[in-house]
């Protein structure tokens, strides 16, 4: 196999090729740190590459496959992880100027559990400060899109994406809580999935919004954004609001097929006359693909869909302001103009006008979950349209319709954290000028099983997934 | 629907809950203040008045 061949590789298939001692952990880290000092200084998807412990952590790998030990199933993977996760030892910025040196001593659990099966941790991805979109400057560099570097790779999992498409490593950990793990696998022609709230630790993880923030994988294939779900998934007693129900064998459940599947394409993301058209067509097209392996596809409406991205802002803007209450009142010059502006809208909303946030939200997800029990999925864009200009966002001020641009943008994936259901981003075709597009597929509370079947299954009888970014 | 908020009074507002705003951030974040009372009317037509606003429902094994 050619080196790029490799480095595109599923983890699934690497995995294989290390316990058949076809591949050494020690070749895998070094060729996925060549290609990062070779590209990411373009495409700045690394705030931290940990060089030295990822070479240890492989050299320790490669010896226990020679002893013969027993593998875990990601064992000598070398992915890399959201710098909004806690890393021992390893600096987290969560994106911000004021936690550039910021070295924890444990964990999050997620990186634990990828640890425990044998993941090596290659480094921190980058994402916009605290979180929040709309960063003008970014404190790590500019992150672009490695299919045209002229254009945004979305996020707020904005290096997982990138790394993930540009293979600078097999596959990463994001952290989603309005699309911030579907945006950029979206904008970025990769896997990802939002677990159901309660399925994933957020033990860890800095937080955006207590009741939406869940941590979830950004992978080349279905298969391995359902091997990796496996491993980070489960009860964790650092957090009291992950659920005790056992974890489905994700990887087992791949196979089966659509036929029989109620599938429910939303209709209103179709009608709401900033859908781009490519967008649009590639969608419909991937309905009818389901349609073609027997599932039962037909339009629902869900009328309160459109409005996700303000309530959604209304709550994580708050959300965020309250994270980050104490720079805000005394440094705000050390946010980015983009978050501090959001932050500082947000701190002054009546209380009354929160709370009925909070009551329409109750209400999104009356309406989604009510979908839900008619469909087995429901189906929509994962975003009007594919990645738009970096310079698109680095206006000095933001106007009105910037800000209902940016809310149209989130109302397509905020919805389904509103309504804490799962649902996952997956390429479903490209534009004429080679961008990305991708679906999304939503699914049941603890429906993950289901949805990644869904999504395999489009996925080996379609060839979206198989194009590579252009990098030269 | 009432007059958008000027920066003046954004301004006013914002002294008021003790947070500095810089006169290059005030006309962006009176923009976003307005947006959101804007976007946020249509929440005056849902049937709201009997929806709790519950941010998280209990877990299926602890219901």
């Amino acid at each position: 196999m050619i080196e790029t061949d490799l480095a595109f590789a599923p983890v699934t298939e690497l995995a294989q090729l290390v316990r058949e001692r076809k591949v050494s952990p020690v070749e895998l880290v070094r060729m996925y740190l060549e290609r990062i000092d070779r590209w990411d200084d373009r495409l700045h998807a690394y705030v931290t590459v940990s060089r030295e412990a990822a070479m240890q952590q492989a050299k320790e790998a490669e010896a226990a496959v020679t002893r013969g030990d027993r593998l875990g199933p990601l064992h000598g993977m070398p992915l890399a992880v959201k710098d909004q996760f806690l890393t021992e030892g390893i600096r987290t910025t969560n994106g911000t100027r004021t936690l550039a040196a910021f070295v924890p001593d444990e964990d999050a659990t997620a990186v634990t559990r990828l640890r425990g099966a044998g993941a090596i941790l290659l480094g921190k991805l980058n994402m916009p400060e605290g979180g929040l979109l709309g960063t003008r400057d970014w404190p790590y560099g500019q992150p672009r899109n490695p299919w045209n570097t002229d254009h945004d790779a979305g996020a707020s999992s904005t290096g997982g994406g990138i790394a993930t498409a540009a293979a600078l490593c097999a596959a990463a950990l994001g952290e989603d809580t309005g699309g911030s793990i579907r945006n950029p696998a979206s904008y970025c022609g990769v896997v990802g999935i939002r677990p159901t709230w309660g399925r994933v630790s957020r033990h860890g993880i800095m937080p955006i919004v207590w009741s939406m923030d869940t941590a979830g994988p950004m992978t080349r294939t279905v298969a391995d954004g359902a091997l990796i779900l496996r491993t980070i998934a489960g009860h964790d007693p650092k957090d009291l609001f992950t659920a005790r129900l056992p974890v489905p064998d994700y990887v087992a459940a791949l196979d089966g097929g659509v036929r029989g599947l109620r599938i429910g394409v939303i209709r209103e993301f179709f009608e709401s006359g900033f859908l781009d058209r490519e967008t649009g067509d590639a969608v419909r097209a991937a309905a009818a693909v389901f349609g073609s392996l027997g599932a039962r596809v037909e339009d629902v409406s869900l009328p309160m869909v459109l409005l996700g991205g303000a309530i959604f802002c209304a709550i994580a803007d708050s959300a965020t302001a309250l994270q980050h209450r104490r720079v805000l009142l005394t440094e705000p010059e050390q946010l980015d103009a983009g978050p501090r502006r959001r932050m500082l809208a947000a701190s002054l909303l009546p209380v009354a006008l929160y709370y009925k946030v909070e009551q329409a939200r109750n209400l999104m997800r009356d309406q989604v979950r009510a979908a839900l029990g008619r469909f087995d999925l429901l189906l929509c864009p994962s975003a009007p349209a594919p990645a738009a200009r970096v310079d698109r966002a680095q206006v000095a001020t933001w106007t009105a319709e910037d800000v209902i641009r940016f809310w149209q943008r989130g109302s397509h994936t905020s919805p389904f954290s509103l309504a804490a259901v799962t649902a996952l981003s997956l390429p479903c075709g490209y534009t004429a000028s080679g961008l990305p597009i991708g679906m999304q597929l939503v699914g049941r509370p603890f429906g993950e099983a289901t949805v990644l079947r869904a999504a395999h299954t489009y996925e080996v009888n379609t060839d979206a997934h198989t194009r590579r970014p252009p990098l030269s | 629907m009432a007059k958008p908020l000027t920066t003046e009074q954004v301004g006013t507002l914002a002294q008021a809950a003790g947070l500095r705003v810089s006169t290059d951030d005030l006309p962006e974040v009176t923009v976003r203040v307005n947006a959101f009372l804007v976007g946020l009317a249509p929440l005056d037509e849902l049937p709201l008045d009997s929806v709790q606003p519950i941010p998280a429902l209990p877990l299926p094994d602890e219901a």
